[in-house]
């Protein structure tokens, strides 16, 4: 019987009553690179938390280091276990040295009062040296680059002699160079027996490294296979897999004249992007978290500056400054994030839906006109179906489907010409999905053209009638709607341009 | 995101900005007036500083661990107000002293409980314990002075002198500025409560009891306050209600002066002492120059506006950064 250094056997997961993760039996070898491979949403993020222990499974689920079962309560256990995790948000702190964060997490040498500052320096200078790296083990940790960081966690995962190291998505934020340095990394901690745990979307890249591949799809394990034995294609149909799209309503609009002519934008994170939308179009920006779609979104709408490009807004030349400006033009920005910039939690919604019409609805001297914002409030609440019992709860005590609407019901009554939609159903469950695609249906019938940011394929290829597909911050082509279909979307957004 | 290379008279600034300041301030003053450099001027200014040393030294520690406490200058009150009424009762100095401090240690450890326990954001647990305290002292002093007339008390902690020079209040600032130096850059402690300031969520992660030394760091300012408490009551010969009541808000503006992070994670005791002499060659010097409390006030004003400020532009650390 071969033992394996880490095995899943039949885990779930469930976060009040819906069931992101289901019977996922997985065993990782000594020494082997294995990747995990998903949509955003499939549940990828919740295994690692799993195994790393912020988590715990549901009832049945079990989990064995070196074939003894462990019960991991708290993030500090998997460690004890020899499992180290490195996050996206990268767990380090800024305001100290190299050197200290690589010992922070190790107990033991802190025996006693004094620290011991010199031993410090000699674990972290072995471990970089171990790694190849120049980093100087005195530097500040706010002073290093991603990479850089990286580099420190995935020392300080080493100096506590890993042997499982999970890495989330670790070039998704770092160049490519940066990237093809740490892969080499990886290479080597695996000739080394170290066993990586690695997620990404990056299919080049995994055929890379990987030893063996598993594919998790709408929390469900749908395979586990050798990287040798499949082809980009294969992962990608297992990762999209055949969805029966009920729920989506495509409006047949005939597109009208163009509002909306981009050429060559440019902002600090991204370049060179190209794109017209047409009045009652719903224009899709695909592409992988952190292919800064939204900073385009943030770029039109005059958050983010532009440095360089044009941008016609109905025929006429355009210069976005400030989102006052944009919101003149007849711009409206439903954000990604509903909780932080998209409502005010603790407001009710009668004064979340009055906070840009607040201006529209005053009488003499600047006072506000209840009576008309209330009438406005009503309206909006029943043209968007939004539930509630009265208008004066605070927006957090609404499930996600209705807050979803609060937030774009806020811009309705400016009647916006477009409206820049980041990430229209994220969070929200099928049957409010459902409703805001009719609400955006509705809305495009109506002559007003949606720019749609979606990490959600089916939604994207269901709703759009055109996608720019994005990957680091390039644009990496333009899908129509006679040709548009989820791997060609994926396989755009997954793999690097030249 | 980019590690820029800045030339090195600009780090070299940046890294000494609180001594060049006091520089410039001593330079400035000593022109002005060549009184401000005696060394009986000097003794008596730090004299007069040295509880808010002591306060500071307290509150380095709670604001690199990404907290803040406003009770300090109510429990140096009332650390007054009890040993005065002890001593009245005829209980021995020893042990009165021992009470008042274990007093102050305990008020410090109950900041840190109501806030862990109660889930309170330790600002507002102060706000609230520097009423409650204080109105302590109130209600036991009656708001009259209780005089203490003890003379080896007045000696260590008022108007005696190391070998008949160096004010003891100087003397206790010094040994204890050694100490907090120690504790702060070279122990377990000290590494602790800087990286719970800098990212509690790693803290956490790396088995950091964050709440322990929540409990530990309290009790240690607590026992600060304590101390700038017995200088207060030595300086004035007596436990009063109504003393520093600027006590915290001073030492507050003088570590952050020194270069303490108000969100926690930065900080250094060589600043925070040279926060404090900032303030007090501040204060020292105007009223050398004759000018009144309330030109003194507005001054300090701004210049925690401008060392902050500073601070910002210097370290090239914008306030609120947007992620993506």
């Amino acid at each position: 019987m071969a033992q394996y250094i880490l095995e899943l056997k039949n885990i779930g997961k469930t976060f009040s009553g819906v069931n992101v993760l289901r019977g996922v039996n997985l065993q990782f070898e000594k020494g082997e690179v294995h990747v995990l491979l998903g949509e955003n949403g499939a549940g990828k993020s919740t295994l690692i938390k799993i195994i790393s222990g912020y988590h715990h499974p549901d009832k049945g689920g079990e989990i064995y280091v070196e074939g003894n079962r462990k019960e991991f309560a708290s993030p500090k256990q998997p460690k004890d276990a020899g499992i180290h995790t490195i996050y996206q948000e990268l767990t380090l702190c800024k305001d100290m040295t190299v050197a200290e964060n690589i010992v922070i997490d190790k107990q033991e040498r802190f025996k006693g009062f004094m620290l011991k500052e010199k031993q410090f320096r000699e674990i972290a200078a072995e471990v970089l040296e171990r790694l190849g790296s120049d980093i100087s083990p005195d530097a500040m940790v706010r002073n290093l680059s991603i990479a850089e960081q990286q580099i420190v966690e995935i020392g300080k995962a080493l100096s506590a002699s890993a042997k499982v190291i999970i890495m989330d998505e670790p070039t998704s934020s770092i160049s490519h160079k940066d990237s093809e340095r740490l892969l080499e990394i990886v290479k080597q901690l695996r000739d080394e027996g170290v066993t990586i745990i690695y997620i990404s979307h990056r299919l080049q890249e995994i055929a890379e490294i990987a030893d063996r591949i598993t594919i998790l799809r709408d929390g469900n394990q749908i395979d586990t296979v050798k990287n040798e034995s499949v082809t980009e294609e294969q992962l990608i149909a297992m990762m999209v897999g055949r969805k029966i799209e009920d729920a989506y309503t495509k409006a047949e609009v005939e597109l009208g004249e163009v509002v909306l002519k981009v050429e060559n934008l440019c902002s600090d994170v991204f370049k060179d992007i190209s794109f017209e939308v047409h009045k009652g179009e719903i224009f899709g920006f695909g592409g992988l978290v952190g292919s800064k779609r939204t900073e385009v979104l943030e770029t039109l709408f005059g958050v983010r500056p532009m440095t360089g490009g044009k941008i016609w807004l109905f025929g006429e030349g355009y210069v976005p400054t400030t989102p006052e400006q944009a919101i003149k033009k007849g711009m409206a920005f439903v954000t990604e994030d509903r909780k932080k910039t998209g409502l005010v939690l603790c407001l009710p919604i009668l004064d979340n839906l009055s906070m840009l019409n607040a201006k529209r609805h005053t009488k003499f001297a600047g006072l506000l006109d209840f009576k008309g914002l209330k009438r406005m409030a009503q309206g909006q609440r029943e043209a968007l179906n939004i539930r509630i019992s009265t208008m004066n709860l605070p927006v957090q005590t609404l499930s996600g489907g209705n807050q979803q609407k609060v937030a774009l019901g806020k811009w309705l009554d400016i009647k916006p010409k477009i409206i820049l939609f980041d990430e229209p159903t994220r969070g929200i469950d099928i049957g409010a999905k459902a409703e805001i695609y009719k609400i955006m249906a509705g809305l495009v019938k109506e002559g007003v053209s949606i720019i749609m940011v979606s990490s959600e394929l089916a939604e994207l290829v269901s709703v759009a009638d055109n996608i720019l597909v994005m990957n680091s911050g390039l644009m990496r082509g333009i899908i129509g709607r006679d040709e548009i279909s989820q791997e060609l979307v994926m396989s755009l957004a997954t793999t690097a341009g030249i | 995101m980019k590690s820029t290379k800045r030339p090195n008279f600009v780090q070299f600034f940046i890294k000494y900005r609180t001594i060049l300041i006091l520089i410039v301030l001593v330079v400035v003053f000593t022109c002005l007036n060549p009184i401000f450099l005696n060394s009986k001027n000097v003794l008596n200014m730090l004299k007069r500083m040295s509880y808010v040393a002591l306060t500071a030294y307290g509150i380095t520690f709670i604001m690199t661990m990404g907290e803040l406490d406003l009770s300090g200058g109510s429990m140096a009150a009332l650390v007054g107000v009890v040993l005065g009424t002890l001593l009245n009762r005829k209980v021995g100095l020893a042990p009165a002293l021992l009470i008042v401090m274990a007093m102050a240690v305990a008020g410090g450890v109950f900041n840190a409980l109501v806030s862990i326990y109660g889930r309170i954001n330790s600002f507002l647990v102060t706000l609230a314990t520097m009423n409650i305290f204080r109105g302590i002292a109130m209600i036991i002093s009656n708001g009259r002075t209780i005089p203490i007339k003890n003379s080896t008390f007045a000696f260590i902690f008022g108007n005696g002198s190391l070998l008949g020079i160096v004010p003891m209040p100087v003397v206790i600032m010094v040994v204890f500025f050694l100490i907090s130096f120690f504790l702060y850059h070279k122990t377990k402690l000290g590494f602790y409560t800087k990286c719970i300031g800098g990212n509690v969520e790693a803290a956490k992660v790396a088995g950091v009891n964050v709440n322990k030394y929540k409990i530990v760091v309290n009790a240690l300012a607590g026992f600060a306050y304590g101390l700038a408490g017995l200088i207060l009551a030595g300086l004035m010969n007596g436990g009063m209600s109504d003393l520093g009541e600027t006590l915290s808000m001073d030492a507050i503006a003088a570590s952050v002066l020194g270069g303490t992070a108000i969100a926690g994670g930065i900080g250094s005791m060589w600043g925070t002492i040279g926060g404090v002499l900032i303030m007090g060659s501040l204060n020292g010097g105007m009223s050398l120059l004759g000018a009144q409390s309330h030109h003194q006030m507005l001054v300090k004003g701004l210049v925690i506006i401008f060392a902050v400020y500073l601070d910002n532009v210097l370290k090239d650390r914008t306030v609120v950064t947007k992620d993506h």
